[in-house]
């Protein structure tokens, strides 16, 4: 086919994504309102068929436009419904109620969050981000409970400036009658609410303990000590150090993040016992993948990528402790935890067995909650090890060498589907007099507060990587020049707007930007030289600012060098 | 020889666009896009489908019952049959093997590859 006709489905495939979305959000309120009113008699259970069968077919399509995540959620509650559908009918009313519980219509609920999120994560690759070009991700949302006003307004206004939604409260009612069930959210809170607030956590299953920050006028020990026992992710003194807070902010989230989920794959030659683990993994907030074939192992390994590996020992004639060996002769899964699941009592079999390309070893049988929070653990360690190989320490960025591979990568992609796309290579001004004045600890947290700044700034889809100690690169797929220079535009001047303290001196910090569009470039370097190029341009020129490659080469360019 | 012209069941509106693009323009293929079981039975006579694709789960004839009544009718019955399902346990699979379906495809799919799939499983129906 020739491209010109390759362009033309494309399009239409747009065109049929768009009328799909149309059609599920007018169907997802109808029909979460209807499962809402199904009470426990014969009208109910008529509602939860057809629920059922919506579910079932919305599993089946969202993914072939690309909303997977969306497809996946609709799926397990799909098989949330599935007993009552499945079971006599003398059993059916009475099952209704325990399945129609609050985790089940929060899940139902997050499918439209899902639908917008999702936009920008299509199954079809040349679909991306198509709907969410310019439009930046959803603010991360903090939630500002402080009785003083004018603390609260200070507060509330420079976190805003982090990228944070911050909504604020004066009391611990007020925060509850808002009825925060929208999502996950950070908890910044005034110590003395401690008492009040502790309560809630009980009730609201979307509130986490783990996500509050307290702050205190009583830095003692004591004081300290009390919100620890809490469970509370975070203490700040007041006057509160802001960057600071952002970045316990953004810590927190992260971890929250790496704790949610996980992908397992699982082998296991019992079909129902597959079947089981699948469900229960599932319902513990797992992706799953399971396999009955061991046969089917590598390929199933290469599309699912999973963050550990869950494998039955016994699977005659195959034996999973060979498979470990053979899924090791590949380098790429060198890395992959390989827990074995069985039923082997045996010490001894189960060393040798871990020796020979294992990691560790459950003993079956085990009960389901300890599988689910083992198999979690598990992939905590795996993601935070790998993110240790690739991310860089002090932002927790890409490193170096992956974002050029990811540049790389993208370079290709717009290649292929002539797409558009711009590179960015930002650099802070003057930081040395940063480091020099203030000490390094200071400037670890400038360099910190400009990548909590860029990830919330942008898009999910986009690409940031530290590339060197004090500059950055940005990666913007599906971005021209015009958007590209708004959004770090946009970062610019967000961050010029940053106070930062130190020695009881009040200092602001600007950045200056390159952007070169990879489309017009022989290699990904060659792009990335230009962005480069484009940046020194600013730094000559005023710095705090942004500059095309394009629009510098217009005016002329490479007139003397500025440094830092 | 090579497969041309399929037969398709559907009867979700954005699944069938999806399906024909991928076929027809991805995949060059003749397509008799059918809306029901009922409207298959119709057709499948007139237009002598190669391969026919069915989905499995809709109202009045579902996709076991359409595989069945196709079955009776003259030049159908030693056409391959492929299911396009959302349920993709294995023993599911086997249960529509059992009715005489050549394949299975799970929902859901990549339109991009969609007709590769197609002209996979229909080779392998060839030998």
């Amino acid at each position: 086919m020739s491209n010109g006709g390759y362009q033309d489905v494309v399009a239409k495939l747009e065109t049929l994504k768009s009328q799909f979305v149309a059609r599920v959000i007018a169907e997802l309120d109808l029909n979460i309102g209807r499962l809402r009113t199904a009470g426990p008699d014969e009208p109910g259970l008529a509602i939860v068929r057809d629920g059922h069968d919506w579910l079932h077919r919305l599993a089946g399509s969202a993914g072939t436009f690309g909303f997977t995540a969306f497809g996946e959620t609709a799926r397990a509650l799909e098989l949330c419904l599935q007993p009552v559908v499945d079971s006599e009918r003398a059993d059916q009313q009475a099952m209704l109620a325990q399945v129609l519980d609050v985790n089940f219509f929060t899940r139902l609920d997050s499918l439209k969050s899902l639908l917008a999120a999702d936009a920008g994560d299509s199954a079809i690759p040349v679909l991306q981000n198509s709907v969410t070009a310019t439009v930046p991700e959803a603010l991360l949302r903090v939630d500002l409970l402080e009785p003083d006003p004018a603390l609260s307004r200070e507060l509330a206004d420079s976190l805003s400036r982090y990228g944070y939604e911050v909504v604020a409260f004066d009391s611990v009612p007020a925060f509850l009658a808002s009825n925060p069930s929208g999502g996950i959210t950070t908890i910044i809170a005034n110590i003395e609410l401690q008492d009040e607030l502790q309560p809630v956590f009980d009730h609201q299953r979307q509130l986490h303990r783990e996500l509050v920050i307290y702050l205190s006028r009583d830095d003692s020990f004591d004081v300290r000590y009390c919100a620890a026992v809490t469970g509370a992710g975070g203490f700040f003194p007041l006057p509160v150090d802001v960057p600071a807070l952002a970045d316990r902010i953004e810590q927190l989230s992260q971890e929250w993040e790496e704790s949610a989920g996980g992908r397992v794959m699982v082998v296991e030659d019992d079909e129902e016992l597959a079947e089981h683990y699948r469900l229960v993994l599932d319902q513990g907030g797992l992706s799953v993948s399971t396999i009955t074939r061991p046969a089917e192992v590598m390929t199933q390994l290469a599309e699912f990528r999973p963050d550990i590996l869950l494998m039955d020992i016994n699977m005659a004639p195959y034996s999973g402790v060979s498979l470990a060996r053979m899924v090791r002769f590949q380098p790429e899964w060198l890395g992959l935890p390989i827990v074995y699941l069985s039923s082997e009592q045996n010490r001894d079999t189960q060393i040798s067995a871990v020796a020979q390309g294992g990691d560790d070893f459950i003993e079956k049988p085990i009960s389901d909650e300890r599988l689910v929070s083992v198999v979690k653990a598990r992939c905590v360690r795996a993601r935070q090890l790998a993110k240790l190989a690739s991310r860089d320490s002090l932002t927790g960025l890409m490193k170096h060498s992956l974002i050029k591979q990811e540049l790389a990568k993208e370079y290709s992609r717009c290649q292929r589907y002539s797409q558009v796309a711009a590179v960015a290579m930002l650099d802070l001004d003057h930081f040395k007099s940063v480091n020099d004045t203030y000490g390094h600890a200071t400037g670890d947290t400038v360099i910190r507060s400009l990548a909590n700044l860029l990830r919330h700034r942008l898009r999910k889809s986009d690409i940031i990587g530290r590339y060197g100690g004090e500059e950055f690169v940005v990666i913007l797929p599906d971005c021209d020049e015009v958007q590209a220079e708004r959004i770090l535009q946009d970062v610019c001047d967000q961050f010029s707007g940053l106070v930062f303290s130190s020695q009881n001196t009040e200092f602001e910090v600007t950045l200056s930007a390159g952007i070169a569009i990879l489309g017009e470039f022989g290699s990904a370097e060659a792009a990335l030289n230009a962005a480069d190029e484009a940046m020194y341009h600013r730094k000559n020129h005023g710095r705090n600012g942004v500059t095309l490659y394009s629009s510098m080469r217009q005016t002329g360019a490479g007139e003397g060098v500025a440094s830092g | 020889m090579e497969l041309k012209r399929i037969l398709y069941v559907e009867d979700e509106p954005d699944i069938r666009a999806v399906t024909e693009l991928a076929l027809v323009s991805l995949g060059g293929f003749e397509v008799a896009v059918c809306e029901s079981g009922e409207e298959a039975l119709k057709r499948a006579v007139s237009f002598s489908p190669e391969l026919i694709l069915l989905d499995v789960m809709m109202p009045h004839l579902d996709g076991p019952e359409t595989l069945q009544a196709l079955r009776q009718l003259p030049g159908i019955a030693e056409v391959p049959v492929v299911f396009m399902t959302a349920k993709v346990q294995s023993s599911e699979v086997e249960a529509y093997k059992d009715l005489g379906a050549a394949d299975v495809i799970a929902k859901p799919f990549d339109p991009m590859t969609l007709s590769d799939q197609v002209r996979e499983i229909w080779n392998r129906s060839q030998i």
